[in-house]
């Protein structure tokens, strides 16, 4: 019985920190998600420098949400966005195919920590 | 390497706690689940041990998952008799009434060669020994033999038959078993008596039973038993 009761509490505690990882993770990629789009509707009013200031500071949540998401997710997921976010930093003026595709990038990593179909199978 | 080190550490008590929740069944003869859990669990430990990019929490959690439910299902399984029967299979019988029933063997797709080999593992080399055999869910095979060909019991013999446990360890090198000094206790011996006058450090072995029989080996390694 102390097995069955042992086994139930870690699913539990396991479903409950799954949940929580999982609305944390997508939390996090909305507000980062937000931060690439506002950097792109910056380069469309062409004011560069203001969008590479944001890009930095885009940067520096990235490595915040990196720093505590390579203990959950496999860090695969998450080099091709490091890679994109460490240039998008060191450019003056940020390229907005790199912009897009970082957009795109984060959408799907947010995704995939929501339970669907798509995502289950 | 001294990351390796620790997720091996990790890995290696998960990986313990995980086979002591599923408890002592799963050390004898696996049901079909069990074997499937056990191959996943070592194959998914493994993972994060080989590539170091795969956090530990990513093993971690199939595998707690994975025994969880183990556990559950067999919980599920001992309350509903139909639910077992659907995962663990139900018990076949081969041999009744000292006949054969090759349909049932068939069936489990057991050769003659396969059962002739499960019964000399029961110390039955003649098939018309047996009386009935049955094919467990595990896959062994039980085999009952018929009563002339079997052992005679004490009760057979009319012999008065010894109500005594096995005897228990008292002393092993040197260590004094709580259990053991019960035993003991309840035999209304001494430890010191039972050791022969020997302190316990100097004792290399002392088993005792309910019956107050000793076995006593001191240190030196002269074996004695004594009443």
């Amino acid at each position: 019985m102390t097995r069955t009761k042992l086994s139930a509490a870690i699913l539990i505690s396991l479903i409950i920190i799954s949940v929580c990882s999982g609305t944390w993770v997508s939390s996090r990629c909305s507000r980062i998600i937000a931060h690439t789009e506002q950097v792109i509707s910056l380069m469309s009013y062409g004011d560069t420098s203001a969008a590479a200031r944001e890009c930095k500071s885009l940067a520096l949540e990235w490595e915040h949400f990196r720093h505590t998401a390579s203990v959950l997710m496999l860090n695969s997921r998450l080099t091709d966005i490091d890679r994109l976010c460490s240039r998008l930093e060191a450019e003056n003026i940020p390229d907005e195919s790199e912009l897009s595709e970082m957009h795109h990038l984060l959408t799907i990593l947010k995704n995939s920590e929501i339970p669907t179909f798509h995502s289950i199978f | 390497m001294s990351v390796i080190l620790i997720r091996s550490l990790i890995l290696y008590m998960l990986v313990v706690f995980a086979v002591r929740l599923m408890g002592k069944r799963q050390l004898g003869e696996l049901q079909p689940s069990e074997l499937v859990i056990t191959i996943l669990v070592s194959n998914i430990a493994t993972l994060p041990l080989e590539n170091v990019d795969i956090p530990v929490i990513v093993g971690i959690t199939p595998i707690l998952s994975l025994v969880c439910f183990e556990v559950l299902v067999s919980r599920l399984c001992l309350k509903f008799p139909k639910m077992r029967s659907l995962i663990s299979g139900s018990p076949k019988v081969i041999i009744s009434g000292g006949k054969l029933d090759p349909k049932a063997l068939r069936e489990l797709r057991f050769s003659v060669d396969d059962l002739m080999m499960a019964l000399r593992n029961k110390d039955v080399f003649d098939l018309s020994e047996v009386q009935f055999a049955v094919v467990e869910t595990t896959g062994s095979v039980s085999v009952m033999k018929k009563q002339t060909e079997d052992n005679p019991t004490r009760s057979d013999l009319g012999l008065s038959p010894e109500n005594a446990d096995p005897p228990q360890v008292v002393i092993s090198d040197g260590q004094v078993s709580q259990q053991g000094s019960e035993i003991l206790k309840n035999a209304g011996i001494s430890l010191k008596k039972a050791a022969g006058g020997l302190p316990p450090d100097k004792v290399f072995f002392l088993a005792a039973d309910s019956q107050g029989n000793i076995c006593l080996v001191p240190e030196g390694g002269l074996h004695s038993d004594k009443n």
